[in-house]
Formats: structure tokens, sequence, C-alpha cells
């Protein structure tokens, strides 16, 4: 290593302020906007063979739908002052259009999921007799169209943030988007492993649309990583080649690439064996791991770069809320969620339902 | 809470209004989609020059804004962050220190400002950028698109924290704590738009030695430096001081910081 010829010897470290619940939000809100838009396969493109799976996307849709606006909230140093982002609307911020798009998905899906699921669930959750079927193509298309303005505003929100080079890439959004849709699938792997048939309301899906969700979109991940690989070492002034400078001679990021290529690359070349229940179930674990790791690198570690001062900032994660106790809470809140989501399902012994489609179990 | 229940149904009441005449009269108002300025005098265009040959690096300023505006411990409106230099390839040569201080610069083109989405944080007609706390969600949205690590979130108040050149003193016709206590006068502030100040005969003075910080991103900034190396404008290419501890001593800054 070259000597450096500046030494910094009196600054501060700039604490983080997006903090790791900002990292729980973009990963499982990207998870919800993912399993929505893979569930359409089934409930507006009508292709039989994906009902089970997109059963299963439904219950991961409305599991992460449920708990990221939470994530979301808790980021927020004032988050009992939420209501001001609705007192004074300010168009020319992203943010303020997503306290629109979130809360709208999140609502929306979760009708839209109730109506894919109606017939599966027990009689008093389907309030009434009334055939609403109908309905489902248009608030699958309303749910889909919503689910895309989220990625939008999520992903742009990012990226407009000028003042670090990590995030000013247009590469940002794809990379948040496809990363997004692969943990959809891979969570779905993981759910339809652990808890599909476990009772009449979900049967399990062959884990083959799942498995080929995650690898397409994992692969698209790898290839956004390309693409910003690319920009930056075509050197010059651009974004990607001023953050490419930055981080390339540390360590500690060499290794987040190299996992990040790992976790996607795994996914990538066996998610089409993903069939085996078990070892989908695995590849989901790896992708949602570089999932998480990709939004941990972009913000926490992305935070830690000087924006002025030379090196790095320091950090240690917090035992407390804002660190691994609020990591732990948020993950014990989805368990809780997709608990619910099972015991509820087993509860439909009372089938005087229509039927789900004959598909072969595995 | 601090804004009662009828505020708040006034405001939401206003909100579906303003979203009804928003529809109708929106192409009309397009140059209403920027944030305005508000406040201050509009004839004023307040500044500051900051004379590097002149700074020795005492933090006198830093510590005169922690007692002016009593920002938590940890936290800082104002630092003077210093560099040794040194020639690698004349090892026999004295090392040379750089001290450079820094703060809000009040740019002219704020990146903090247009992205808050509750507009708590905006800029005075007298270029001043203030941050409205009751309004503040504490997003830290300002936080990340400030290019100049100026803002914090303050753990006090749970909102944005910057300087504020001093606002409540320049009020009352006082100069912002940094400048008072300046020990070399490095710090010089005042109104840029009135040709007599000392500022403007100072920047006037200094002619192109003035720089500001990374201008590349187009800010404007406000706070204009005299003697300031090409080097240290923008992101500084050296070692932090971590670093430079972690390899000497191991890690155990942790315990440093707590």
């Amino acid at each position: 290593m070259s000597v450096p010829n500046i030494i910094e010897t009196v600054n501060i470290t700039h604490e983080i302020s997006w903090l790791p619940w900002a990292v729980s939000y973009f990963f499982f809100v990207s998870i919800a906007v993912g399993a929505a838009l893979t569930s359409l396969m089934w409930t507006v493109l009508r292709r039989p063979d994906w009902e089970n799976a997109a059963r299963i996307d439904i219950l991961v849709m409305w599991s992460a739908a449920v708990v990221a606006p939470v994530a979301l909230l808790a980021d927020l140093h004032q988050p009992a002052r939420f209501w001001h982002f609705y007192a004074n609307f300010t168009p020319w911020s992203w943010m303020s259009w997503g306290a629109y798009f979130l809360p709208a998905f999140a609502a929306v899906s979760i009708v839209y999921g109730w109506l894919v699921m109606r017939p599966v669930l027990p009689r008093w959750l389907r309030l009434g007799t009334r055939d609403y079927s109908g309905l489902i193509k248009p608030m699958a298309l309303l749910t889909g169209l919503l689910a895309l303005l989220v990625a939008l505003y999520t992903g742009s929100e990012v990226m407009i943030v000028e003042s670090r080079p990590l995030w000013h890439s247009y590469t940002l959004i794809a990379f948040f988007f496809f990363s997004g849709v692969s943990a959809s699938a891979a969570m779905g792997l993981l759910v339809n492993a652990v808890l599909a048939e476990n009772g009449p309301g979900i049967r399990r899906a062959t884990g083959a649309h799942l498995g080929r969700v995650m690898a397409l979109f994992s692969l698209l991940s790898l290839l956004t990583g390309a693409v910003w690989l690319m920009l930056g070492m075509g050197g010059g002034t651009n974004p990607e080649a001023r953050a490419l400078a930055v981080v390339s001679a540390s360590p500690h990021w060499q290794l987040l690439g190299w996992e990040l290529l790992a976790a996607f690359g795994i996914s990538a070349i066996f998610g089409i064996y993903a069939r085996n229940l078990w070892f989908g179930a695995l590849l989901g674990l790896v992708t949602l791991g570089g999932a998480w790791l990709l939004r941990w690198a972009v913000f926490i570690d992305g935070q830690l770069i000087p924006k002025t001062g030379a090196g790095f900032y320091d950090y240690t994660l917090p035992q407390g809320p804002d660190g691994l106790l609020g990591i732990i809470g948020i993950f014990g809140l989805w368990l809780v969620v997709i608990i619910v989501e099972s015991v509820v399902m087993r509860w439909t012994s009372d089938t005087t339902t229509a039927p789900l489609s004959e598909i072969p179990a595995e | 809470m601090d804004i009662s229940r009828r505020s708040f149904l006034t405001k939401s009441g206003a909100l579906t209004c303003g979203a009804v005449s928003c529809a109708v009269a929106a192409p009309a108002d397009a140059a209403a989609l920027a944030p305005e300025r508000y406040g201050g005098d509009p004839s004023k265009r307040y500044a500051m020059a900051i004379d590097l040959r002149r700074c020795i690096g005492c933090q006198a300023c830093t510590v005169a804004c922690t007692m002016e505006n009593q920002t938590p411990i940890g936290d800082f409106r104002t630092i003077v962050t210093q560099y040794d230099v040194v020639d690698v390839d004349d090892e026999t040569q004295t090392v040379a220190s750089f001290t450079l201080p820094r703060l809000c610069n009040h740019c002219d083109n704020p990146p903090c400002v247009p992205v808050c989405p509750v507009q708590a944080t905006f800029q005075r007609e007298d270029g001043i950028v203030v941050v409205d706390t009751d309004k503040c969600v504490g997003c830290a949205y300002c936080v990340q698109a400030c290019p100049y690590d100026a803002r914090f979130i303050n753990p006090k108040t749970n909102t944005a924290d910057k300087c504020t050149f001093c606002v409540h003193r320049v009020e009352v016709g006082l100069l912002p704590a940094c400048v008072e206590t300046c020990t070399g006068g490095a710090r010089i502030f005042g109104d840029v738009n009135d040709p007599e100040s000392e500022i403007s005969r100072v920047l006037a003075e200094a002619g192109d030695a003035v720089k500001v910080l990374r201008p590349e991103m187009g800010t404007d900034p406000h706070v204009y430096y005299i003697g300031l190396e090409t080097a240290f404008e923008g992101k500084v290419e050296g070692q932090g001081i971590l670093e430079t501890l972690q390899e000497k001593f191991g890690t155990g800054n942790e315990e440093a910081r707590s």
C-alpha cells in the first residue's frame, strides 16, 4: 500500500442517519413489490401452472407489505410526526410521493391478496358469499401499477442523492428492483418449504416457477452489477467511476463485492434446481442474504464514506433498537405475520369453496 | 405532540382543498413546483469568508459554536479539520499541516432543501438555510443530500440540525459566535450584496484566490475560502486518522468513543 501524502489528524465520525431500519425497509418493500408482480403471472396472465406459486407469492407479499412500513416508520427520528407528510405535500421530493405510493400499495395489495385467496380463506374471513372474482384482474393490475411506482420511488429517492456517488447511479434503481424480485421468489421458496401444505389452504408449489424467477432476476442483478462496474472502470467523472475509486482499494468493500457476486451467482446458477424443496429453501436463504447484504452495503457502508473527509467513518452496530435489536425485531415481526397467515390457512377445514386447480404436488 | 388537533384538522382540510385546486390549476402553477424562499431580508445575502492563512486550528470556533448553540456531545455545526501533509518523494521535508474549518455552506442552490418531504428545511431570502424543527420529521434525507456532511440528526431533538450562521444573533445585530471568537480573525461574516461590507472588501481583494468547496456539485456555496489548496477542495484523498491509529495500535476506538 502506497503511503498517502495526506493524513487527516482531526475530524469527527459523522454518525449514520439512515439506520439499519432503512436497510430493513428497502429489503422488505422490494420483496413485497417483487411478490406482487410475480403473482400477476396467474392473476392477470392466467397461466394455470403458476397458481400455487402465485398463492405463495401472495403470502410473501402480505407479510412484506405489512412489515416494510413499520421499518420505515421506525427509521424516522420523529415517527409520531408521520402525518406531516400529508399536511405538507411536497411534489418535488420523491420521499413525499413515497408517502402516498407506499400506503396505497400496502392497502391495495392486501385487498388484492384477499380477493385471490378468498376461496381458501376460512369462512369468516371471506366476508359473505358474493362473487367478487371479477374484481381480481383489475385489482391485480392496480397492485402491479402501484408496485412499480413503489419500485420507482424507492430507487429514485436514493439515486437522486448526488452527494453520494455510490447512490447517484441509475443502475441502483435496477439493482434494487431486480434483487427485490429475486428475493421475493427466494422468500417464497422458504415459505413454500416450511409452511405450505400445513393445512388445506395453501398447496405446495413445485418450486420450479419460484426457482426460475429467482435465477432470472439474480442473473439480472449480476448484469446490473457488471454494468455498474463497467461504467466505473471506464474512468471519467461519472458517479460510478468516482464511487469505484473510493471503494476499490478498501479490503472491506472488496469482500462485500465478492460476497454479493457469490450470493447472486449461486442463486442464478442453481435457481433452476430449486424444485427440490429443501435445496430451494437453502438457495432462498442465500439469495435473501445477498439482497440484504446489497442494501446493507449501499446504506450502512455507503454512509461511512465521508463526503469531504479522508478514509472512512467508523461504525459499530449498536445492540439496541437502532441496531441489532431492531433487526431481530423486524424479522421477528415478519415471522409472526407469516405464522399468523399459516395458522389462518390451516383453519380452512370448512372447504365449501372453489377448489384449487388440480396441480400435482411433487 | 406540539401540534394541536385543531391545527391538524385545519391542515388536513387545507390539504384536501389544496389537492383539488392543484388538480385544477396544475399547468399554471408549474413554476411553483420548487421550494420557495421566505423570511429574512431580501435585500441581503449573508455569506462567510474564511481566510485559511489566518486559521491556526485552535478550535475556538468549534467551542464557541457548541456553547452558543448547545449542540449535543459528539455533534458539531462547525469543526476545524486538520491534516498532516507529507511529500512522499522527499522524506527529509518537514511535515506541513493544513487546517480547514467546515460548516454549512448556505448554498444558493442547496441540495438539502428540495429533498425535504415536509418542507421543514428552507432557505430564507437572505440566503440562510434553516430547519423548522417543529415541522421536521427526522427522516434525515437532507443529511444524505448535503455534499458537505454539514448536517446531522440531533439526538436530543431528533430533528435535523446544522449551522444557521447564528441567525438568532445576526437578527439582533451580532456576529455568529464562531466569527466573534476567531482568534486569528480568519472568519469574516457579512452581507455580500453590500459592496461596502468587510466581507465584500476581503473577497474583492482576494480576487481569483477565492475558492469554494466541491464547486463541481453546482451548489454555489456561500462560504468562501482564501488559500484553499486544490487537494482539499473535494473529498480529501488521504488516510483517515482512525485507520492510522488502527494500523498502529489495532482497533479499540469503540472504547475511546464511548
